[in-house]
This record gives structure tokens, sequence and C-alpha cells, in this order.
């Protein structure tokens, strides 16, 4: 049978977003569109309206765990978990509940009655699910007909066995995402955690052979300029190049340098964006964002204040310097359309890359 | 979309309810007190959240709560039991649709999978644990349900809560009784113009209000009084003093406005016509209510406008669910008898087994004694007007009271018209007493009524005696013949004659037997009728 999920992986600034909105709203079908963190909602939001000037009426528009706990948990509940209403999330970074075993449920699941752990929420959906005989799932065909999931590479754990659930239900899945920019893994569950992180795409793989779904590489950026994606591809060198689409000289475009004691200078000549990796970084001008909170948005310019393993690579521009948050410096390097800059020690010159000069 | 049963518990008159609706038209009977309109005010509650048409978190008081259950939650507190806070529930089951999947889960009392709304009025007991802790500390003062400490939780089956903009049901609740004043009357029907108006209409309507409002201030008179005024400043304020109009968000059209019918206000216009625009409107509305219900539509209206309005309501309500509640014979014949609910408080029962065949001979017969049967406690049906007395003077000689005064209805009914009586009384479980002659054949009538041998709440009331084949025949048997002449005023010499002569004169022997005071022995298939 043919199927008619999708799976589209996309460079940074290649439009996903804007082409997901493009694509649920001509569709006309009923569509939820969901997306892993807050702030990525919320800018589905409002690129929603600044793109069509209103949401229209067959879109649905929430996070992940909003969506799960609507349509997964809450509903039948009731067949796992009667103590109260599930009302809300305990966020938690790890995984949660260590050395409890799971078929304590009240205490495996929830924090406290009523409060669940965040990384158990679409494992709690599951057991929902297998215990009802699949009813959230006919609840949900009955509700949208296609389900969009932006920054899919973030999915882990049992949020792949639901939406792979979702995919042999009927409903139309349509998973966009990067997986190089999984900077959040949904949690640190033990569960398909071969397919943590990047090599979330091995799982894209095995659906595709499945006939789940169809799987397609979209390499280009309209975002960011040549030489920051051959740059940001240097991060990913097993992954296919991004081609720039980015036309736009502004006399100064590409990637960059700058010595510490060049940063007011360039700050006032330039107006960038400065990104952080964490709050560890100390002076950072402007007001910083860090490198994971920053997915998902664009700036004209951005400064970049490395810490030390980025530091490091920008100055050898090898990728065994760069160490593990790999994700993390793919998404700071693509946030600009016409120019990237690294902060650098004052009187070290980097190997690749040219040098700020005031 | 339409409710397919009802949940309550606690609410006012109703501990404990459970109805089954039908989606298209309901007829609601019942005893004055059975929670009729309670049952429908429940379910305007929980589509609304509303209670007197504010919100019901401002509007919670201790009289909401079932007194019966209040009265047991004090005994048990001031008996130092542990005891839970008492609790309304409403619950409304939705039938199954794509539109309403939304609200669909099994978080609701049954555990049903279906789509559908809950309304509870329960303790707050996250924000409010240590205050009631302390109210109850002292079992004694406490006199009531402590409704400061309540909250109300509105949500969906899905688990949901529910903002009123997303509820996807639309509803009305028509209750011309309930207009008392008549700012409140125009109020209401301003309510339903709103919604009979498309979104656009709305916004023109509220723009040229506007505009008129703008007017108003730059009118010459305005201008120059507005002049005067800002000449006191300093005396009553600081600031200039002027008039314009209120333009604050409450002073919208809809307090400006008020619907005229034939250039008169609607609220001048008489009740009736009122009751029956407001009827009308909510049919047609444009943001169109699934479900209307509607609180006694004959009040106000005389006969024949009655029968224009509920001819209207049966054209004009397809489509939508209406849950009308009556007292009247008149429309629930016309509305149709298969469509009967008999709510005792507890539960409706409904008549979907008849045939379709008897509803139509109720629905043929306006004015029919229907709801007597059904609003009575007990009904016995006889053949015609002498039984008729004969039974009230058995029950009055027995009881001391007539029927009626018990509760009991003595009904005549062509003989030919028992098993379509019988057919709603099986349907809703009426107790029902049917005293018929044998004509001198018992085991054909024995036969007759065979289909009804096993209804534990149908009892056919007959003489086996094959010679005696009326209730004439048994009353001359029964009784000395010196004494029935001395009661009917006749002289017949023989048994013979004294029957011809009551054959003859059924009724008016039958009046003077019921007007007598002299004992009469009675047969013993009428006392059964009466026991």
């Amino acid at each position: 049978m043919q199927s008619n999920n999708r799976i589209i992986l996309a460079s940074a600034g290649s439009g996903k977003t804007t082409a997901i909105i493009e694509d649920a709203h001509a569709s006309g079908s009923r569509c939820a569109l969901v997306t892993y963190t807050i702030d990525n909602t919320t800018e589905i939001v409002e690129k929603t309206y600044v793109i069509k000037g209103f949401i229209p009426p067959n879109l649905t528009v929430s996070s992940w765990y909003t969506f799960l706990l609507r349509h997964f948990v809450r509903p039948y509940q009731n067949s796992l978990y009667r103590a109260c209403r599930i009302s809300e999330m305990a966020f938690v970074n790890q995984i949660s509940a260590k050395g409890i075993s799971a078929g304590d449920i009240g205490r495996y699941y929830f924090s406290r009655p009523g409060r669940i752990y965040s990384d158990k929420v679409s494992d709690f959906a599951c057991k929902v699910i297998e215990k009802t005989g699949g009813l959230p799932i006919r609840r949900v065909k009955q509700i949208f007909d296609r389900l969009y999931v932006d920054e899919s590479q973030d999915l882990a754990g049992y949020d792949l066995d639901l939406v792979e659930l979702l995919m042999r239900s009927g409903v139309t899945v349509v998973l966009v995402g990067d997986p190089r920019q999984a900077v959040y893994s949904t949690h640190s569950a033990r569960r398909n955690k071969q397919y943590g992180g990047p090599n979330i795409v091995r799982k894209f793989e095995e659906w595709r052979r499945s006939g789940l779904c169809t799987l397609e590489n979209q390499n280009h950026s309209n975002r960011c300029t040549q030489a920051i994606c051959d740059f940001a591809d240097m991060l990913f060198p097993n992954l296919p190049k991004t081609v720039s689409l980015n036309r736009t000289v502004t006399g100064h475009d590409g990637v960059f340098a700058v010595e510490r004691g060049q940063v007011s200078t360039y700050m006032q000549a330039f107006q960038p964006q400065t990104l952080r990796y964490s709050r560890a970084s100390k002076d950072v001008p402007g007001h910083p964002i860090n490198f994971r909170k920053a997915k998902g948005r664009t700036f004209e310019r951005c400064l970049i204040f490395p810490h030390k393993m980025l530091e490091e690579f920008v100055l050898t521009g090898n990728l065994a310097d760069a160490g593990k948050s790999l994700s993390s410096i793919y998404v700071a390097c693509t946030r600009a359309r016409q120019s990237t800059a690294f902060v650098i020690p004052d009187g070290k010159r980097p190997a690749t890359i040219p040098l700020f000069r005031s | 979309m339409s409710i397919e049963r009802v949940i309550v518990r606690n609410y006012r008159v109703l501990r404990s309810a459970d109805v089954r609706l039908r989606h298209d038209l309901n007829v609601i009977v019942g005893d004055n007190e059975s929670g009729k309109s309670t049952l429908l005010e429940a379910i305007n509650l929980a589509l609304r959240c509303q209670i007197n048409r504010r919100p019901a978190a401002y509007e919670l008081h201790p009289f909401l709560f079932n007194t019966e259950c209040v009265a047991q939650y004090i005994s048990a507190l001031k008996g130092k039991e542990g005891t839970p806070p008492p609790e309304i529930l409403i619950e409304l089951y939705f039938a199954d649709c794509d539109a309403l999947a939304g609200l669909k889960g099994t978080n609701n009392s049954e555990g049903e999978n279906q789509p559908g709304i809950s309304l509870t009025i329960r303790l707050d007991d996250e924000n409010y644990k240590h205050e009631y802790e302390d109210y109850i500390a002292d079992p004694e003062a406490v006199t009531s349900v402590p409704v400061e400490y309540y909250e109300v939780v509105w949500q969906d089956f899905s688990g949901q809560r529910i903002k009123p903009r997303t509820m996807p049901v639309r509803s009305s609740l028509i209750d011309p009784s309930n207009i008392s004043d008549t700012y409140a009357a125009g109020r209401y029907v301003v309510e339903f113009t709103r919604e009979y108006l498309s979104d656009k209409e709305q916004v023109d309507l509220c723009l040229s209000y506007r505009k008129m409002r703008d007017a108003f201030r730059n009118d010459v008179c305005i201008a120059r009084i507005n002049a005067e005024l800002a000449k006191e400043k300093g005396t009553v304020s600081d600031k200039a003093l002027s008039v314009a109009m209120d333009m604050t968000a409450r002073a919208g059209w809809e307090s400006a406005v008020l619907p005229h019918l034939d250039e008169i206000p609607i609220t001048l216009a008489g009740k009736g016509e009122q009751s029956s625009v407001k009827i009308k409107l909510a049919l047609k509305a444009q943001k169109a209510a699934e479900i209307v219900m509607v609180e006694e539509p004959e009040n106000h209206l005389s006969h024949s406008n009655l029968n224009r309005l509920l001819a209207h309501m049966s054209e004009n309500a397809s489509g939508k669910q209406l849950i009308v509640a009556t007292h009247s014979t008149f429309v629930l014949n016309k509305l149709g008898v298969e469509c009967v609910l008999l709510f005792n408080g507890q539960t409706g029962i409904s008549i979907n087994q008849l045939s379709a065949d008897t509803a139509n001979y109720f629905k043929r017969l306006p004015g029919h004694d229907t709801l007597r049967m059904i609003l009575a406690k007990r009904t016995i049906l006889v053949e015609g007007p002498s039984d008729e007395l004969i039974v009230q003077k058995a029950f009055k000689a027995k009881h001391g009271t007539l029927p009626l005064e018990a509760g009991i209805e003595v009904i005549s009914v062509y003989s030919l018209a028992f098993k379509r009586f019988l057919e709603i009384a099986r349907a809703l479980t009426l107790d029902t007493r049917v005293v018929t002659d044998n004509d001198e054949r018992p085991d054909a009538v024995k036969e007759k009524y065979k289909e009804f041998e096993n209804d534990r709440n149908i009892r056919i009331c007959f003489s086996t005696d094959k010679s005696l084949f009326t209730l004439e025949a048994h009353l001359v048997a029964l009784n000395d013949l010196a004494n029935m002449n001395k009661v009917l005023g006749a002289s017949c010499e023989t048994k013979e004659n004294l029957l011809s002569h009551m054959l003859v004169n059924k009724t008016e022997c039958a009046l003077m037997i019921f007007e007598s005071k002299e004992p009469i022995a009675l047969p013993q298939y009428i006392e059964d009728a009466i026991q």
C-alpha cells in the first residue's frame, strides 16, 4: 500500500516551518501542527500570522507535550490511573523515578498525584493505547486527518513508538526535521536509545524501508550564505552538503573570527545578535541567547561567544576538537543570514576562517 | 449533535437522575415537583456553565445542593462520621460524531467512551484544605454547604477544561415563565435576536450604533451644553465636566436596542406573543442552536396560538434536538406521544416501544386523557360513565376519599381503546387497573388481555361468573331487592325487572347509587380494582 506519510530532512534555514504551514493550509484537511518546545510553538503561531495574517481554522498548533496530554493521556487516563485528573507535567532532565518498578503506576509515572513526569508522557500514552485497544488513536482519527511534527529530530524514546502507531493508523503523518539540530532529546530514556540524537535518521530509514513513509532530503538554505553553510556542514561530514539560496551581498558576508579586544567595535559596526553556549559564558554584551534556545530563530548577523571546545574548533578547523555538542554548535552557526562571527582570544589566528579587522 | 443521556447528582431536587433522550424531540412530563424544570436547568448549566445567565462560579449558593444530601452530610458530621463534602455532578453524554470527537474520552462517572461534558461543583481542596478543616472542626456549627470554598469544574470527557468560546455545542433554553419584569424580558429577547443575526449583521449594527453615539456628541445642542458645563471647571472637579453617550464596553447596542413587533416594543407585547417569538427565533437563529430546550410552551398562550406555535416547532425543529417540558396534554399529544419522557425525578421512561398504530391513535386525539394517566399514581380504566361512578363510590366507601384526592384517576374508555392505554401503561410502567364486564365470556376477556398477564403494573379486573355479564347484573345479584328499590327510587317487583330498569337507565342509576348514603354490596372485582 502506498503510504502518504512523509519524512522531510531539511537543513537549517530551508524554510521548513513555512513549508509546513503552507502545506497544511493548502491541504484543507484538519491538521495538527505539533512541535517540540513551547518556543517553537510560539514561532509557528507567529509565522502563521506573518504568512497568512490569521490562523486558518483547519490548523491546530500545539506543543508535543500538550498534544500528548490532550489526546493520548487524559481522554482514557482512567484505564491506567484513576487517582485524579492528570493536570500538569513535572519537567525532568534525566530519567525520572529511578529504581521504582513500572508496575507502580502512581510513583513510576507521577511526581505527585496528577503530575506526570515529562520523560514518561509518551510512555504512558503508549500504555493507554495498549490497554484500551487503541482508543486514543481512533479518537485522534476522528479529529485530525494530518499530523505535522516539526523539529521531529527531537523525538525520542516512546515518542517514536507513538509516531509509528500513528503512521500505521491512517492519519497522514508528516515529520519535518534536521538531524543536525537534535539538541533536545525529549528525554534521556533508555527506550530506543540507539536512535538518540542525530542517529534518529536510522529510525527514519527503517520506517522508509518497511514502506511506512517516504524520506526526502532538502539540502538548501534560504537563510545562510554559502560560506556559513559550508562551515556548518563541517560538523556533519557524513550528511549531504547544503546549498545556499541566499544571494544577498552586504559587504560583510560569511564566517569571521573577532578578537576579544575588537568585540565592542564589531558590535557597533554590525549590531549582531550575541549567542552563548550557556549562562556560564561571562561578559557577553547585548541580549545574549543560549545556543539551544536560539533554535528556529533567524538573525541578520550573529556574534558567537564560544565555549572552550568550540573555540578550539574555530581555531584549528579540526572536527575532533569540537567536542560532543555538535548539534548546539550547528544551531548557533546557522542562525545568521549574512555573517556568523566567533570571538577568539586576542592574538590568536584561526587556521581556516578570516579574522575581522577594523 | 444531540444529547443521548443526562446524569445529575445532588443538583437541587434531583438527588440522582439518569435520563436517556431521543435525538430529535423529547416531551418531558412529570408531576409538579418531579424536577422537570430542574432537569432542563441542569442541562443548561452543563452546556453553558451559567446560572441565571451569569458565570456559575459567581452564583454558587448552598441551595443548589440537594437538601436530602446536605442533611445527610450534616448529620454524618454531627455523628462524627467521616463524610466527603457534598458534590454536584451533571454529565451530558452526546451521540458520537466527528464534530464532537474532541470531547470524547472516558472521564465520566460511567466510564463510557463517548463525547460529553461534565460539570462538577465541589470543594476546592487544593486551595481551601485548611479553611474547610476549620469549617468542620465544630460539627454543631455546620448548617450548610460551605460554597465559599467550592469550585466549578467544567470539562469534557477527554479531561480538557472547557472555555465558553470553544464549546462546540450551541443551545438555547427558552423559559417563558421565568420572565418577570419587562427589562429582563427585553434583554432576553435581545440575546436571541443577537444569535439570530450573522456576524456581519452584528458588526454593522454595532457600527451604526457607534456612529449614532458620535453624532450625539457632535450635535450643536450638546456641544453648547458641554461648553456651559466646561465653565464649571473647578467647582465640582478640577477636571472638565461634559456629557456624552456611554462609550464603555458594557454600553453596546444590546443595552440600547430593543426588538419591536409592529413598531411596539416587544416588552409591551403580550407575554404569549413574546414567548412564541422567542421560541421561533431560537429555532431559526443563525448560529443555530443544535439543542433547544423549551419550558412549558403552553404558558400565556391561547389555545389557537399554542396550536400554531406547536405546528411551527414541529416544522422547524428538523436536525435539532428539542427538549420540551410540559403540563399540557394538548402539547403532549400534538408533538407526539411517542416522544414522551415520563420523568419521575430519577429516570425518564419513554414510550419508544409504542406501536406506530397506537402512537397515531393518540396523535389524532389531542386533549385525550393520556396526560391524566401518565401523571396519576394509579389509573383505573373503566368502560363508561356508569362504571366510573360505581368505582368512585366503591373507592369512597372503602377509603373515605374520592380517588382523585388520592392521586388516582378513573378514566372512562370505550372498551376498544383499553389496549391502547395499556400499551402506554406498559411502556411507562404505570400502575393501571382495568375494570371490564365479562359479557358472559370471562375466558374471552382473559384471552383478550393475555399479553398483559405478566405486567406487574397492570391488573385486569373482571367477574368470572358467566351468568353475571355486567356490573348491573352483579349489583342486582348481590343486593336485596327492597334496598335497591330504595336507593334507585324504583318499585320493581322482581330482580329481573330491576336489572332491565338499570340497564335502560345506566347512568341515572349509577348516579343515584353514587349519591346514596345506603350501604351497597359491590362485586369482588370492583373491590380488587380499588385496593
